[in-house]
């Protein structure tokens, strides 16, 4: 590979027919002078074995010049292009002459575009994980993520769960949102009545099947809100998109029923509600220990074994579906955050509910490794629960761990009861869990607010801003003391009701903060 | 201006006879060949230069029937004229 010259060529031509080197040199440049002179007269060349010149003209046309930007117009020109003849184009590419134009197959467009689509949800995925771990939350979260994927998750739930109720009334007004959660509760304690209920039913006849199908269809309807508050799964590998696949798991969970036979719905029922009772019984029996409700449960997990395999064959089906209802999910989560700007309390109150959520993960921990087969079960648990179904879950777990004493009389009960019994305690555990539930997060809430007062006194006024457009007090906080979680000490120190609503030209008292250590 | 013409005028140029004039065409086009095959950039100054290019592989949509064609690698010869060549024709 080099620069060749006309000489070298002479030189070879000289070398191949016997004529001298000036001969050869004449009659190379001969050749090149009789096309330019060809071209000049009939603006045509043909040659033989190598191709034809032939000159183009070239209109003017318009640019813009880089530099200054103005337009400026190209004038046109004559051109000499050079088109091989077939033989010579053949020769040139007789490396790759064995290569002919494929039609590409349906195959491989298809695979294209389901590439397409999953960069796309990625995409969205991405963006809703954002969403989900906002501002105040980044340090923890990112923590919770390094430790376990489902903690992440557990902690997208209360925020989804609280997006309603903040939507609603304002961050400050937090102990009113939790009033506001009672009722939901209780909704749980009566949806896992009928769920309990069911099992007793389904043990003794089956005629239950039109109930269950009946549930099952309810818990279509309310699908998206339920898939939202689910149970984690410990499948997900990945960070950054183990929310949304975890998601679209439990709605393929729960779009199965829709699909499949009504057998295969009381099937599926009889897991959950089965489900309910081991995952409501086991906590009690890792502190009790009762011989009787090990061996129901083991009971259980045998029935369970038999059912996972037609379960697995049913995903692929509901897979497209459940990318369709993530992308819906995804649509309303939007709808309901993007224009409040209540993102910040938002993700106060999910700080909050993240450490319930690590015991609620240890225990399930604990489950998974005891059924590791059953978990797209333990995932379409909820969704038969008409309501949100993880502060239940989760308030167990919180009992559980604080070992509180009502658990443990429980347990004692359940000790000396039958099957029947231990329903009932499910429920008076349900109702028992409410106030203390209500307690913790009030109280929690509590804590951070006056947490963060104590680190502080607020002193004299700094200075003072006048609120320009666009403009937040937590901005003001990130530009005032550096760190935006102080934005509490402006609300307080200004009397500001609602810090989501402060108007254009409000001056702002900043206070001049004294760490108190 | 066909083949026949151009070797025509090319001998009057040499003093050369038509027939031995093809010849030595043929020859010199040969010698092109070679040195196309090596990757060579054949260049004559005041004139252009030729150079084998890679035109790399695409995908191609037939627009009547829409079907998806994956068109091959290939080389082709492209030629570039000289500024000089491009003034002798811009001239006037």
């Amino acid at each position: 590979m080099g620069k060749i010259t006309l000489t070298n060529i002479a030189e070879e031509l000289a070398h191949k027919s016997g004529l001298s080197k000036d001969a050869a040199d004449n009659f190379m440049r001969a050749i090149v002078d009789t096309i330019e002179k060809g071209l000049r007269e009939d603006n045509i060349v043909k040659i033989k074995g190598l191709g034809t010149f032939k000159l183009m003209e070239v209109s003017d046309r318009g640019s813009i010049d880089v530099n200054t930007g103005e337009r400026i117009t190209i004038k046109g020109y004559t051109k000499v292009t050079f088109t091989p003849d077939s033989a010579m184009k053949e020769f040139i590419n007789r490396p790759f002459a064995h290569f002919e134009p494929t039609e590409l197959n349906e195959g491989f467009q298809d695979e294209e575009l389901v590439v397409g689509e999953e960069q796309a949800t990625a995409n969205i995925e991405e963006v809703e994980e954002a969403i989900n771990t906002p501002l105040l939350v980044e340090e923890t979260s990112e923590e919770n993520t390094e430790n376990t994927d489902n903690i992440q998750d557990a902690a997208s739930q209360p925020a989804e769960e609280k997006i309603e109720e903040t939507t609603i009334e304002p961050a400050i007004e937090t102990v009113n949102t939790d009033t506001q959660e009672i009722p939901v509760l209780e909704e749980v304690a009566e949806s896992e009545n009928i769920d309990s209920t069911e099992i007793e039913a389904e043990e003794n006849t089956e005629s239950i099947e039109i109930e269950t199908v009946d549930n099952a269809e309810e818990t279509a309807t309310i699908e998206e809100e339920v898939v939202i508050a689910e149970v984690t799964e410990p499948e997900q590998t990945t960070e950054e998109t183990s929310v949304a696949e975890k998601t679209s798991e439990e709605v393929l969970a729960n779009s199965q029923p829709e699909s499949t036979p009504n057998q295969d719905l009381l099937l599926d029922n009889q897991e959950t509600a089965e489900e309910v009772t081991t995952t409501i019984a086991e906590p009690e029996a890792e502190e009790t220990k009762s011989p009787k409700e090990e061996t129901e449960e083991t009971k259980i997990e045998e029935e369970k074994n038999e059912k996972p395999k037609s379960k697995r064959g049913r995903r692929g089906l509901g897979c497209l579906l459940s990318i369709f209802i993530v992308l819906a999910v995804i649509a309303v989560y939007y709808f309901v955050i993007v224009p409040t700007n209540e993102q910040e309390a938002l993700s106060e109150q999910t700080e909050i509910t993240v450490n319930p959520n690590l015991e609620k993960d240890l225990d399930q921990n604990w489950e998974e490794t005891t059924q590791p087969t059953d978990n797209a079960s333990t995932d379409s648990l909820p969704s038969h629960n008409e309501s949100e179904p993880t502060p239940v879950e989760s308030q167990e777990e919180v009992v559980s761990s604080d070992e509180d004493l009502k658990v443990d009389t429980e347990a004692s009960e359940q000790k000396s009861t039958t099957e029947v019994a231990t329903t009932i305690t499910i429920n008076s555990n349900n109702y028992s869990i409410v106030p203390i539930t209500e307690s913790l997060a009030a109280k929690s809430i509590k804590d951070i607010t006056i947490a963060d007062t104590t680190e502080y006194t607020i002193g004299a006024t700094l200075t003072k801003h006048e609120l320009k457009s666009g403009e937040t007090i937590i901005q003001l906080a990130r530009k005032y003391y550096g760190d935006k979680r102080l934005w509490p000490y402006i609300v307080k120190y200004n009397n500001i009701t609602d810090f989501n609503k402060v108007a254009v030209g409000m001056t702002i008292e900043i206070p001049v903060l004294n760490s108190k250590n | 201006m066909n083949n026949k013409e151009f070797i025509s005028e090319l001998s009057k140029q040499t003093n050369l006879s038509t027939s031995a004039t093809g010849k030595l065409v043929n020859e010199a086009i040969k010698i092109l060949e070679e040195h196309f095959e090596q990757n060579d950039v054949v260049s004559f100054s005041s004139f252009g230069s030729f150079e084998v290019k890679k035109k790399m592989e695409r995908i191609s949509v037939n627009p009547t029937t829409g079907k998806r064609y994956l068109i091959p690698p290939k080389l082709v010869l492209a030629f570039k004229q000289s500024n000089i060549l491009k003034e002798m024709f811009n001239a006037e």
